[in-house]
């Protein structure tokens, strides 16, 4: 598997937007599962986490906002 | 700082710098790439090596990485040159001071390097913020004061070793000015075309090109933007004490010279265009 992040930017000033790209060659995008047991109406779903995780010692909170399973944009502020 | 993702085991990492707050823009330069008002308690390390006990020949001191030569505070970095005995292995001298340097942290080829600092008046002191070249010989001084002296030197060697031929410039501030008290220097180089500028308190002082005359070849130096100065440039702050500088200007460190001996930097900044 190939994993990279990337900025779109090195520096920023206080305030700025800062949008940090995730790419992977493989699917990471969280994912339905219906469940449903043999001779049972019943059906239960549940999602699969890809288990990306994004850590920033500083303390900023980033949030995505776009992910088609192999990128993924996320967004915080400097 | 960095933000780092984890998944599936694999882990990738970017590295950012949040920075120049206050801090306009000069035209033309529209992208900081290293900035550090040193606003923290410590040296950061992400962005400075900080030397330790290490000399070189034509100085008269031992740099240290302890708070009695680098600290920071009050936002303010402080290289300290002290008089006391100091003794590395077999070698022992008189003085300590400080050296940080930005090697394998940050480095560029062409652009704006700015400093806004001050430096002291210590006979015999030897402020510098200065450049070198990754891999190349090529040195750019974007300034050099010795304490004694009011001038501020700014000259670009062909070779570091000082065996080449150089460009230097000796600007004497109109009286009440002082490097003693906090000024902004900065300095500008166009990489394809070697051309380099020296900037005081935003007022340019001195231009350089490869026209002008070499000393001592007295040849155009078309080596500015030759192989000496053909790889990224990283960054130094250092402070001697005594050495070659300061006994060739007539201001050796001696009896008279006080120390402590402060050079305060109130913030570092790099820009590209």
């Amino acid at each position: 598997m190939s994993l990279t992040a990337n900025l779109d930017k090195a520096t920023y000033n206080p305030g700025d937007t800062m949008t940090l790209t995730v790419v992977s060659d493989k699917r990471l995008q969280s994912t339905a599962l219906d469940i449903q047991s043999a001779g049972d109406d019943a059906k239960v779903t549940t999602t699969v986490q890809a288990g990306v995780t994004v850590t920033d010692p500083s303390g900023r909170k980033w949030t995505v906002k776009s992910d088609d399973g192999h990128t993924a944009i996320y967004t915080s502020t400097a | 700082m960095s933000v780092t993702v984890t998944a599936a085991g694999e882990t990738a990492t970017a590295d950012y710098t949040v920075g120049g707050a206050g801090l306009p823009l000069p035209a033309g330069w529209p992208t900081v790439s290293f900035f550090d008002d040193f606003t923290g308690s410590t040296v950061d390390a992400a962005k400075w090596n900080v030397r330790n006990n290490t000399w070189a020949s034509n100085e008269l001191s031992i740099d240290t990485n302890r708070p009695a030569n680098v600290f920071v505070g009050n936002s303010l970095l402080t290289i300290r040159g002290q008089r006391e005995q100091y003794t590395v292995g077999g070698t022992t001298r008189q003085y300590t001071s400080g050296y940080l340097d930005t090697i394998g942290k940050h480095s560029q080829h062409g652009g704006r390097w700015e400093i806004r600092c001050a430096l002291p008046a210590t006979k015999g002191a030897w402020g510098a913020f200065w450049l070198r070249g990754d891999s190349t010989l090529g040195e750019i001084d974007v300034l050099e004061s010795v304490g004694g002296l009011p001038d501020i030197v700014e000259t670009v060697h062909e070779s570091t070793n000082g065996d080449q031929d150089k460009l230097g410039y000796d600007w004497k501030p109109t009286p009440g000015w002082s490097y003693t008290d906090l000024h902004t220097y900065a300095f500008e180089w166009d990489a394809a075309t070697g051309a380099m500028r020296w900037y005081t308190d935003n007022l340019l002082r001195i231009a350089r090109s490869v026209t002008d005359l070499g000393n001592p070849s007295k040849q155009p130096a078309t080596w500015l933007n030759g192989p000496a100065f053909a790889s990224p440039f990283n960054m130094r702050l250092n402070l001697q004490i005594g050495g070659s500088m300061p006994n060739s200007e007539g201001e050796p460190v001696d009896a008279t010279s006080a120390f402590p001996a402060d050079y305060r930097v109130d913030y570092v900044r790099a820009l590209t265009r």
